[in-house]
């Protein structure tokens, strides 16, 4: 309980075990903002109320306040017990957002490699296709995947050659294919939303907290651009596997969409007082 | 009654509260209290998160309602929550009957 003595506060101000509660009970407050400002809005009525009720039964007006306090119970046991109520019993409604969520974050990932097979494309025209294509020097091919490579691409010099042009290659158009398929996924998983919109119904409200897609995604996009940048440089100075664009055209894509998903997390926050 | 046992009924309690009309925690807490004669006497902190806990999982609806200049949160059975109640009070029901044939306790 917080001390109002003189001298802290106007002089008008009075102990009040009310107030005090409400305090407690703010600082303890659950991460989704939504959540939190409901149970502070529904523990402030029951307790005017329950205030009201003990003046009318003849308390005075503290002690009615204390009384309603006392019944109320520990703030730090209802904010647990809420925290607990949201995940005690998964509801459809928690299920079927998580599955959304994680359906749209591999949506979203797709769409990303396919992003990625435009940059691999751009890297091509600008650095030529052996930055995107190239293998490790000496590296004997089998017969049978010469002869396909070549096959493929008729005007190669060599079976090398013609295996960095069809890496390169592969490294666009089956990224771009992933990157249709991406947007497939994104466009059928949001066609119910849009339908509801459409016929005026008001945006649904997830019920996942806020900031865990967010925070998952620039997680996970984050270690990926890592990994690819870092295999970029790796092949840059050792070259072990295929040239240095193949991994940083996805690597680039990646740390730009997990910097996406940070700029929302940040969005997100400072509601929670972070 | 022993408040441990009572939370494992909580669920069908607060359903069965709100059964025949919407109503704020407030009311709800009071309704469980007249109802048991005081014999229900949870925190009434307890109640809310168990309100939205059951408006989660579909069974309770709850929205702003203005009284007297303030705002109040007012729930109601939904569809399901009304075949959850159904359900629950019938079960309730077959196991205090075999309880009481058991023990020989009266109702």
């Amino acid at each position: 309980m917080s001390a109002r003595g003189a001298g802290d506060g106007p002089a008008t101000r009075v102990d009040d075990p009310v107030e005090d509660y409400l305090d407690q009970l703010y600082a303890r407050l659950p991460a989704d903002a939504r959540g939190a400002r409901r149970l502070l809005a529904e523990a402030e009525d029951h307790l005017r109320e329950a205030t009201a009720a003990g003046v009318a039964e003849g308390l005075p007006v503290v002690e009615a306040r204390r009384r309603a306090v006392d019944r109320l119970g520990d703030p730090r046991a209802f904010t647990r017990a809420a925290a607990v109520s949201s995940w005690h019993r998964p509801s459809w409604a928690a299920i079927r957002d998580l599955t959304w969520a994680a359906a749209r974050m591999a949506g979203i990932g797709l769409v990303a490699i396919g992003v990625s097979g435009g940059v691999a494309a751009a890297m091509n025209a600008a650095f030529g296709r052996h930055f995107v294509g190239g293998g490790p020097a000496g590296v004997a091919y089998p017969t049978a995947a010469c002869a396909h490579f070549l096959a493929v691409h008729p005007g190669a010099a060599s079976c090398a050659q013609a295996a960095m042009l069809e890496n390169s290659q592969d490294a666009v158009s089956l990224r771009l294919l992933a990157g249709l398929v991406g947007l497939l996924v994104l466009a059928v998983g949001n066609a119910p939303a849009m339908v509801h919109r459409r016929r005026g119904g008001r945006p649904r409200r997830s019920s996942l907290p806020s900031t865990l897609v967010p925070a998952v995604g620039a997680t996970a996009f984050g270690a990926a651009g890592a990994v690819l940048v870092g295999l970029a440089a790796d092949d840059t100075v050792v070259g072990v596997s295929s040239g240095a664009g193949y991994y940083l055209s996805g690597g680039l894509v990646a740390l730009a969409v997990a910097a996406a998903y940070a700029i929302s997390l940040n969005r997100v926050l400072p509601a929670y007082g972070a | 009654m022993d408040r441990e046992r009572l939370k494992g009924h909580l669920d069908l309690l607060l359903l069965a509260v709100l059964e025949d009309e919407p109503a704020h925690g407030y009311v709800v807490i009071t309704r469980l209290r007249e109802r048991s004669d005081g014999g229900f006497d949870l925190p009434e902190g307890t109640i809310y998160p168990a309100l939205h806990r059951l408006e989660r999982a579909g069974l309770l609806v709850s929205d702003w309602v203005e009284h007297a200049g303030r705002r109040r949160r007012a729930y109601a059975l939904t569809a399901a929550g009304h075949r959850e109640l159904a359900a629950e009070r019938a079960s309730w029901t077959r196991f205090a009957r075999g309880v009481i044939a058991v023990t020989g306790a009266t109702a």
